[in-house]
């Protein structure tokens, strides 16, 4: 598991029920948008990351895509970076890309 | 903030050219989500002043085209840390020199009227009109060229800058007594269609935003 999708993970498990835009998780990340995209994009197909529209309350603003982690993908997130804590490498899951793949 | 609309037509304007780079099934969901993400970044308070905030909202939209960059012959999302396509790096060179050349273009384009007026001043023998008409053919060789090359837009901008520099060059290490005139000439001529070029490419653009957005509604 790479270092930018380590931060990511642990942004989006700093509060889980709160929709996180693509500039928040840069800001609390501290990866850039090139980076970010690909890595949510193949999250979200691994069905780790679920997304959704936004629509702003003040008239004027555009809608904004929001992201948030499955139940899934939170049990994996956690898990994942716990065998990183330890010192642990992950393995490849059945019928999943393994997490280096991930990003 | 000041300037704010016109830095984020620039914003869009990366937005969707790494937009354009995207599978057809997620680019218009792509370009909305990123150029949601523009004036949030230039409005955020905590980035500390505008010019810092708009430097951000640039490097945010410049950087989009990294995140569009695609593993040749596969429709799947490819990060800078899964190894660069080598036909992505060309790409962006291409851009990285393409952009400053037309961005040159441009402000030469729109100071070409007062060097005009500078020279005139001198009695420099070129007269405003004939100068201003061939500026106007130019232009018009440069969007027929756009419309019709587009792929040659690139190669005829950096063979045009290329051609000035050295011009340029050239003209101020040995003296030559008729450098402002042929200066003036190459501008209106070189530049015109460089910034015409670039133009070209922000209209296409935008047609082709309206287009998606009107086919959308």
């Amino acid at each position: 598991m790479t270092g930018p999708l380590q931060r990511v993970l642990r942004a989006f498990l700093e509060d889980l029920l709160a929709p996180r835009y693509g500039y928040d998780l840069m800001k609390a990340a501290g990866v850039k948008s090139g980076t970010l995209y690909p890595l949510l994009g193949r999250l979200e197909e691994d069905g780790l990351v679920s997304s959704g529209w936004a629509v702003p309350q003040t008239a004027g603003q555009r809608p904004r895509r929001y992201y948030r982690l499955t139940g899934e993908g939170a049990a994996v997130a956690r898990v994942e970076l716990a065998r990183l804590s330890a010192g642990g490498r992950a393995p490849a899951r059945p019928g999943r890309p393994a997490p280096e793949s991930l990003g | 903030m000041k300037g704010e609309r016109g830095l984020l037509r620039t914003g869009e304007f990366l937005v969707t050219r790494a937009a354009r780079r995207l599978p057809a099934r997620v680019r218009d969901e792509r370009y909305r989500e990123w150029a949601a993400e523009l004036p949030a970044i230039l409005r955020d308070p905590s980035l500390g002043p505008p010019w810092r905030r708009a430097a951000r909202m640039l490097g945010y939209a410049l950087d989009t085209i990294r995140a569009a960059a695609l593993r040749p012959g596969q429709d799947r999302y490819r990060g800078a840390h899964r190894g660069r396509d080598p036909r992505a790096a060309v790409k962006m060179a291409r851009w990285l020199l393409f952009l400053p050349a037309a961005l040159a273009g441009l402000l030469a384009f729109l100071s070409l009227p007062l060097l005009l007026i500078y020279l005139v001043s001198l009695g420099a023998g070129l007269g405003l009109w004939p100068a201003a008409g061939v500026a106007f053919m130019i232009v018009m060789i440069g969007l027929l060229t756009g419309r019709f090359l587009p792929r040659w837009a690139f190669a005829v901008s950096t063979v045009l800058l290329g051609s000035w520099l050295i011009y340029l060059f050239a003209a101020s290490s040995a003296g030559w007594p008729a450098g402002p005139p042929v200066l003036a000439r190459i501008s209106g001529w070189g530049f015109g269609v460089l910034a015409t070029l670039f133009l070209r490419d922000l209209t296409v653009s935008a047609i082709k935003r309206r287009r998606l957005h009107t086919h959308k509604n």
